[in-house]
């Protein structure tokens, strides 16, 4: 995948470029030339190989942006330190990503990685644990005004002038006719649900849902209502 | 709500204030830094922190020798490898060209061998001195590898010089003894006595010809040494014939055969020597005489006994030519050495003709 294909591919396939990415990478700095040859060969293209993963984690860091902030506001972290804190997460991403390079596997690796900053047991809702790991199956919906209105309101950070804002019924009808389609993606990835949502959602969870898939919203979206501690399983 | 009653969307008031909410909790940092340039610009540091953690841990998990062994061949060893091998690879390839030439005198080879340990002793023992630990060998390993690899092309070089030096010694040797031992077998048939061969002469230097002849009834024995010579050359004469052997480290080799006879034929290439009841076919040599040979005439020869040479070496012309003998001569003294007419030149059956 090359640099101008990144901005368009689905997160899934960011993911695995880039924990293939991570695993070469990994390969190039333990290879010792006795030990392995081949990795010390490889480390010729060291340079090009470090290059995508700066453009890759750069590409990735943007699209996790929104999320991990929120989820840092509600763990209690100063807007101060919410950059510093989302590049702790990341790197200690990334060192877990070494050890088990598995795609579907990121996005519990980010939680964990949130969770290991030191928070409260308890101080982050479960709710958006599940927005965490629906973000790369939001993208996996055909691309159309919808999906961008989705990603729009639930992952993109609009700014304070958002706040001002009047009521755009139309956006959020939108947003709710993305729902389907994004069911319809758990289902086809039912088999890697497990895995994907590391116990928070299991694929008779998915099986469960019914339109109009009122607990997108409440996933994706700080409802009044939203429970604390609301767990899918 | 039951369970198979499916859950409706709250009112867009209700949604829109969630999509609100969530949008406050989202906002970026004020100063709206760009989070992807940010973390690739962290990942150089966490990188090279990683590889930190990698070599510590890759230290640990390897043994501290092989750790060593592995360092002695890193780039170092190369770079003094190679740069010490051109002057190894220059010497072998102009050896062949200065030993042909005979530019090369042998004299400088132990010298250049001393000195160049002591080079490399000393070299080592001041990077030694200087580090006050070993790690001066990672440095020093590839010097001390191609002085090691030099000083074989050295030791080799002395070999083989030593060998020619040898062999050039063993011809100049062979040469004189045959001399005299021709000249001595000449004299014995036709005046009755051997020839008495006691001197210190010298050869090419710096070898020094040493000759001392034993006497007895029916036979001489004449050993020649040369100083760096290994072993001796000794010429066993009986009555009629000899051999001159070359004793060296419990080894003797036949070098000469010496025969009396009488000429048969001859012509530009080849001699037929009747002698002791053999017809002997000898190759004539350059420096087998210096008369024109004539067909009846009893010698006295000197040749290669090699069966793939069979070359005349020597040869002097007898008076009178004595009755043919079909038995070897006696041996009478202690050497084992049993003079023959040399068989391999032999041509054709055994006959008893007189000479």
């Amino acid at each position: 995948m090359n640099r101008s294909g990144w901005a368009g591919a689905g997160t899934l396939a960011l993911l695995k470029q880039w924990t293939r990415d991570v695993r070469r990478h990994e390969r190039i700095i333990r290879a010792v030339w006795w030990r392995d040859p081949l990795g010390r060969t490889l480390s010729l293209r060291r340079g090009a190989l470090e290059e995508r993963l700066r453009l890759c984690i750069a590409e990735l860091g943007k699209r996790y942006q929104g999320v991990l902030y929120e989820i840092l506001e509600r763990a209690g972290v100063s807007q101060e330190q919410r950059t510093v804190s989302q590049i702790k997460v990341w790197q200690e991403t990334q060192a877990q990503v070494r050890r088990d390079p598995i795609p579907w596997r990121v996005p519990g690796l980010l939680w964990a990685g949130c969770t290991s900053l030191g928070f409260r047991e308890g101080a982050l809702p479960e709710r958006l644990k599940l927005k965490l790991m629906l973000r790369a199956f939001v993208e996996e919906i055909p691309d159309s005004p919808e999906r961008k209105e989705l990603l729009r309101l639930a992952y993109s950070c609009q700014g304070e002038g958002f706040q001002d804002l009047d009521p755009d019924e139309q956006a959020l009808e939108r947003v709710s006719l993305t729902y389907p389609q994004l069911h319809h993606q758990l289902s086809l990835g039912s088999l890697r649900v497990a895995d994907w949502f590391n116990g928070a959602l299991s694929p008779a969870g998915v099986a469960d849902m019914a339109a109009p898939y009122a607990d997108f919203d409440d996933w994706l979206f700080e409802t009044e209502e939203t429970p604390g501690e609301n767990h899918v399983a | 709500m039951s369970p198979d009653t499916p859950k409706s969307l709250h009112s867009a008031d209700d949604r829109w204030a969630a999509v609100k909410k969530t949008q406050k909790r989202m906002s970026a940092p004020p100063g709206g830094e760009d989070i992807g340039a940010l973390l690739a610009q962290s990942m150089d540091a966490y990188w090279a922190q990683r590889e930190q953690e990698v070599q510590s841990q890759t230290e640990r998990e390897t043994p501290k020798v092989f750790r060593r062994a592995a360092a002695l061949f890193r780039r170092e060893f190369w770079s003094d490898f190679a740069s010490a091998s051109v002057p190894v690879a220059l010497a072998l390839l102009t050896y062949p060209t200065l030993r042909s030439s005979g530019v090369l005198p042998p004299v400088w080879l132990p010298w250049s061998a001393a000195s160049l340990a002591v080079v490399i002793l000393m070299s080592a023992w001041l990077g030694l001195i200087r580090r006050r630990r070993m790690l001066w060998l990672r440095y020093s390993m590839g010097s001390l590898a191609a002085g090691l690899l030099m000083s074989v092309a050295v030791g080799f070089y002395q070999f083989d010089l030593g060998k020619t030096s040898t062999q050039m010694t063993l011809y100049a040797l062979q040469g004189e003894l045959s001399d005299i031992a021709i000249s001595s077998l000449q004299n014995k048939m036709d005046h009755g006595t051997y020839l008495t061969a006691r001197f210190d002469a010298s050869l090419s230097p710096p070898e020094i010809l040493t000759v001392k002849t034993k006497i007895f009834n029916r036979r001489a024995i004449y050993r020649a040494t040369a100083t760096g010579f290994p072993g001796e050359l000794v010429a066993n004469l009986g009555p009629r014939s000899g051999q001159v052997h070359w004793r060296s480290r419990n080894q003797d080799t036949l070098r000469v055969a010496l025969t009396s006879g009488q000429l048969k034929g001859a012509d530009k290439n080849d001699w037929i020597v009747h002698a002791n009841g053999h017809d002997l076919k000898l190759r004539a040599g350059n420096r087998a005489l210096g008369f024109e040979p004539v067909l009846g005439e009893c010698l006295v020869v000197a040749y290669n006994p090699d069966p793939e040479n069979c070359t005349v070496l020597r040869a002097l012309r007898l008076d009178d030519c004595f009755p043919d003998t079909t038995h070897s001569v006696g041996v009478a003294s202690s050497t084992h050495v049993e003079p023959t007419d040399g068989p391999e030149c032999e041509l054709g059956e055994k006959t008893n003709k007189g000479g």
